[in-house]
């Protein structure tokens, strides 16, 4: 019955458990690179994480825990106890929550874009791909910051709304949770539609004649055909927008007015102005084990037959 | 094999439809006014080259396009407006199409599943259909774990299993090896057999279509040619369209001389040559034409006369079973003959003979054009 899988794995688990001498020259620069630029910096940052804060920033060369119960618990400086502070959990509440909107919402424009795209003349795909990066040819910030004049009071949402007198009063949209996350979706949109676009491009559009055929209405069509062979796409543009939009700091600083905060922007200030390397470090980790935990259930999902390959 | 009685129930009446792709006035005319019938439980075949509007015209009936003029019936109901979802009208495609994330037995019971059946009388009825298929020990596979001819026999299975009215086949056999495309040939006959379902199948493949079909509808450039039952479609083909895309034959140009009391008309071949050919039917003015004879309905002859086609041998060519015979005749026209090598007698000619060939009593075809 199943000899067929059996072969494949076979196969691939003795591709990857006997890897020649010449293939691991090939494969020796990226394991280089790999180690110095990733597994090295990290390696810092989970000892850091585990160090005691330098009085100047930097780190003093003694062990503690104390960055990450300073992430759930505030040290009473009299008597020394633990008291439940919420403050850091909120901030990433904050992150999952905008993060996790902004997934949601990038699927739901991005796979109608991205199906426009896979259904026009194999001329007219190209270019709308085109189309769809050109946001990406202009600096990240300053994109950021034209999101900003858009949603800020004088700016022509509000502007255009007093004008033809539907609101009096401009809506305070710069400097919320809504800007944030308006800002993160712009942001990161591209990186659900391309890979989902990638997906429905291999897509047999002819089993959408079969289906239609053996009477599925369209509802039917795209919840019991397309969307589960295209899971794939959805899974990856997921995961290329949401562990981006987790870590964001450029966001909530400029559309949050640095009030909102997000993890990113709480990282980066332990290593700017709190001088707290070791809970900066921690947060981070705290950050990557929630990635890890988001990648990990991603890639339990059971995917149809050949896809996985 | 003879003429379906007229008692017979008519499954799929097309009327006068016309498929014009793109702008109606400047498009691409796929068929001009197409009026075919098709009979309840028959196997029907739709028989054309590359390009004829075949699929054109299962698509018309399928649903997937629109006619631009014209109208479907099915049993007396006209299907025109309906989208294919609420045709009871299923498709098995020339690339099966079977659902790539769906094991063989949820692609089989997915009609039913949108027919809205209760979840185990689908199970049951999708395991009935593989097993008239014979794939019912392959129900939990995916697609992608089957041979092309199993993945075709899905298709068959998953295009039944909902009970449709009228079966569509869109060259199903193409695509698989022609040992496969032989023993594919005789199970989609049992199964059409064995449901009773009218199967209307394309393909572009002669013998196929001769082997399976209760009748056949030759297709060529959007216009229907002929319909008739095998038997007829190889021995009366009405015009030379017909008669060479199936099969060997010889077009003899002639000229039509008179008619004779028995019914035949008495035709002249250009090396003067005077033979009877049976009429087909739409009447006859003297003047040019042309008639069909098939290679093996020519018989070698040592003495010339009436009726009888006379030139000089100029190749032989073995076949195995047959030898092939082309004579070169006075009106610098060629005839093939092919005789069986077991009669040996008939054979024994040789190049720059002169032969005489005397065709078998009511096999020389007037065609219509
Ligand atoms: N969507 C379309 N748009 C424009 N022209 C089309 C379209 N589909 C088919 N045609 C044209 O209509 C004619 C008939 O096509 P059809 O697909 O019905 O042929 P067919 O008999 O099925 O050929 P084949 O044996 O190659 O499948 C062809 O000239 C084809 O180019
Ligand atoms: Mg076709």
């Amino acid at each position: 019955m199943a000899g067929g899988i059996n072969l494949q794995t076979n196969w691939s688990t003795k591709a990857s458990n006997s890897i020649s001498g010449k293939q691991f020259l090939q494969l020796f620069p990226a394991m280089a690179a790999i180690s110095f630029f990733l597994i090295g910096p990290l390696t810092f940052i989970l000892i850091y994480s585990f160090l005691t804060p330098g009085t100047y920033g930097g780190v003093e060369w003694q062990f503690s825990t104390e960055s990450y119960l300073q992430f759930l618990f505030e040290r009473d400086l009299i008597t020394d106890e633990l008291i439940f502070e919420n403050a850091y959990l909120l901030v990433f509440l904050r992150s999952l929550v905008l993060a996790l909107i902004a997934t949601i919402s990038c699927l739901l424009i991005g796979f109608p874009t991205a199906f426009f795209i896979a259904t026009r003349s194999e001329h007219n795909r190209n270019m709308w791909v085109l189309l769809i990066t050109v946001p990406y040819w202009v600096n990240l910030l300053i994109r950021t910051v034209s999101m900003l004049f858009i949603l800020r009071d004088e700016g022509p949402i509000n502007a255009a709304l007093i004008g033809t007198g539907i609101i009096s009063e401009p809506i305070h949209m710069a400097y919320t949770n809504f800007a944030i996350g308006m800002g993160l979706i712009y942001s990161y949109l591209p990186f659900m539609v391309l890979p989902v676009y990638a997906s429905l491009e291999r897509f047999d559009f002819r089993l959408m004649k079969a289906a239609y055929d053996l009477y599925a209405g369209r509802w039917s069509i795209l919840l019991r055909v397309i969307l589960p062979v295209v899971k794939p796409g959805l899974i990856a543009g997921s995961l290329l927008v949401f562990i981006p939009c987790l870590g964001a700091f450029i966001a909530p600083d400029i559309l949050g007015g640095g009030k909102k905060l997000m993890i990113g922007n709480l990282i980066a200030m332990q290593f700017q102005a709190s001088r707290n390397w070791p809970f900066g470090s921690a947060a981070a980790m705290i950050l990557l084990t929630i990635v890890l935990i988001a990648l990990t259930v991603a890639a339990r999902q059971p995917r149809p037959g050949k896809e996985v390959a | 094999m003879s003429q379906p009685p007229s008692v017979q129930r008519t499954a799929i009446c097309i009327d006068k439809v016309c498929k014009v792709y793109g702008p109606p006035d400047s498009g691409v005319v796929a068929l001009h006014e197409v009026d075919l019938t098709i009979y309840d439980n028959e196997f029907f075949t739709l028989l054309g080259p590359s390009g004829c509007g075949k699929t054109t015209l299962l698509h018309l009936i399928a649903g997937f396009e629109d006619v631009t003029a014209g109208t479907i019936r099915l049993f007396g109901k006209d299907i025109v407006s309906l989208p294919p979802n609420k045709r009871p009208i299923n498709t098995v495609f020339q690339h099966y199409a079977l659902f790539p994330h769906m094991s063989v037995l949820e692609n089989v019971a997915f009609g039913l599943k949108m027919k809205s059946v209760a979840a185990d009388t689908a199970q049951a009825r999708a395991q009935e259909m593989l097993e008239l298929v014979q794939l019912q020990q392959f129900s939990h596979r995916m697609p992608n774990e089957l041979s092309g001819g199993q993945q075709q026999r899905v298709a068959v299975a998953r295009a039944l299993a909902p009970h449709p009215k009228v079966l569509l086949l869109d060259e199903p056999l193409s695509a698989l090896d022609l040992k496969l495309r032989q023993s594919m040939r005789d199970e989609l006959k049992r199964i059409q057999k064995t449901t009773g379902i009218t199967f209307i199948f394309v393909t572009h493949d002669q013998e196929e279509a001769l082997t399976l079909s209760d009748r056949i509808a030759v297709i060529e450039s959007g216009e229907i040619q002929q319909v008739a039952v095998p038997k007829e479609l190889y021995e009366a083909p009405r015009n030379r369209f017909v008669a060479k895309f199936i099969g060997d034959v010889n077009l003899i140009d002639i000229e039509i001389d008179d008619m004779t009391d028995n019914g035949l008309v008495r035709v002249r071949t250009k090396s003067g040559d005077l033979i009877e050919a049976v009429p087909n039917g739409s009447g006859h003015k003297c003047g040019p034409g042309h008639v069909a004879i098939r290679p093996e309905r020519l018989n070698v002859t040592r003495k010339g006369g009436d009726g009888i086609l006379t030139g000089r041998v100029r190749e032989l060519i073995y076949l195995g079973t047959d030898t092939q015979i082309i004579v070169e005749t006075e009106g610098s026209y060629e005839l093939t003959v092919r005789v069986q090598n077991a009669h040996q007698s008939h054979v024994d000619v040789s190049p720059g003979d002169i032969v005489h060939l005397r065709p078998d009593a009511g096999t020389v075809q007037l065609l219509a054009d």
